[in-house]
């Protein structure tokens, strides 16, 4: 059982069961658990806030309809995340061939607001205009390490990718974030990484 | 590669980050979408759990018929190891009868007479020691 597991309660498998019996709990549970991730890999594949938010949730509604193919439940995470990566890549393809052009990446909301709000947009919009310019592995590893915290081995689980490859993705994921993001005459500037508080990778090596 | 650097703060990417709200929504979403799968799932059990039932049913009951069969076949039989058990008990009785039949009653004794009536109660007092 994961950190998480114990402190939301029952384990994945147990959810995944209960799940399939129709009980809404275990589902509003597993939803609770892994609903960020979700957004996450697909904001990654996507890159625009609506189109992941809708892929996360139709994801969370194609893993409910197919729950008996998980055979493995203990693993629900990483079979769940691909199918959070293949909705996204689906949505991609369909809205390709609709525009007839790859999807611009537009992440978060657009919309003016206060501003207070107007400085944390500036701010969304570089960092959406830096994502762009990474691969979409890179994305997906970033964003759910840097913004979920997931650790390596959960990132390398989940992703079913080995555990120096999820390293080396997120190593040159923020190198290239830092050049994009750097003003000019701050070329080495770094943001202070406040959802991971700050702990150094070094320390995730021993899990 | 340099596995001490810092991480990258993307928190303002958090859909959460100007709407606090925002997850209880998505939650809520997502649940009201899946009610429908959900209630599906949930009938589907009852038969799944009936046909389980049934499936068990079908493994238990034969055995369960048997067994009972075997049982009253062994209830009705004489089984052997009943005889051997009274055996000792009916070799007892055959010997105290054999022994009666040899010794036989004193004639004195025999019903209706006087005199061996008489003879009786005399042995009984000879026995007392004429303490009567």
């Amino acid at each position: 059982m994961s950190k998480k597991e114990e402190r939301d309660g029952r384990p994945d498998a147990a959810l995944v069961d209960a799940a399939r019996d129709g009980e809404a709990e275990a589902f509003a549970q597993l939803v609770h658990r892994y609903r960020r991730a979700a957004y996450s890999v697909a904001l990654g594949v996507l890159g625009r806030h609506e189109d992941a938010e809708d892929a996360a949730q139709e994801a969370f509604l194609v893993a409910l309809e197919r729950l008996d193919e998980c055979r493995d439940t203990e693993r629900f995470a990483g079979w769940f995340m691909t199918i959070v990566r293949t909705r996204s890549l689906n949505l991609v393809r369909r809205e390709s061939l609709r525009v007839g052009e790859p999807l611009p990446l537009q992440i978060g909301s657009e919309e003016p607001g206060p501003h207070e709000a107007a400085e944390k947009s500036e701010l969304r919009r570089r960092l959406s205009a830096a994502l762009v310019q990474l691969t979409e592995v890179q994305r997906q590893v970033v964003l759910l390490h840097d913004m979920e915290g997931w650790k390596h081995r959960e990132i390398a689980e989940r992703l079913e990718m080995p555990s120096g490859t999820v390293r080396s993705h997120l190593h040159f994921a923020r190198r290239r974030l830092r050049e994009l993001l750097a003003p000019a005459d701050e070329p080495d500037r770094e943001v202070p990484d406040t959802k991971t508080s700050d702990t150094p990778d070094a320390e995730e090596r021993t899990g | 590669m340099n596995d001490t650097e810092m991480g990258i703060d993307l928190s303002s990417l958090d859909p959460a980050a100007g709407d606090p709200g925002y997850w209880d929504r998505f939650q809520e979403e997502t649940l009201t979408r899946a009610r429908p799968l959900l209630e599906e799932r949930s009938r589907r059990r009852i038969p799944r759990l009936g046909l389980q039932l049934v499936s068990w049913g079908r493994m238990v009951a034969p055995a369960a018929a048997l067994a009972a069969g075997f049982a009253g076949l062994l209830l009705l039989s004489d089984p052997p190891e009943m005889e051997m058990a009274s055996a000792p008990l009916g070799e007892l009785e055959d010997i105290l009868n054999q022994e009666l039949a040899r010794v036989g009653l004193p004639a004195h004794f025999a019903a209706g007479s006087r005199v061996g009536l008489d003879a009786f109660i005399l042995a009984i007092e000879d026995a007392a020691g004429g303490e009567w």
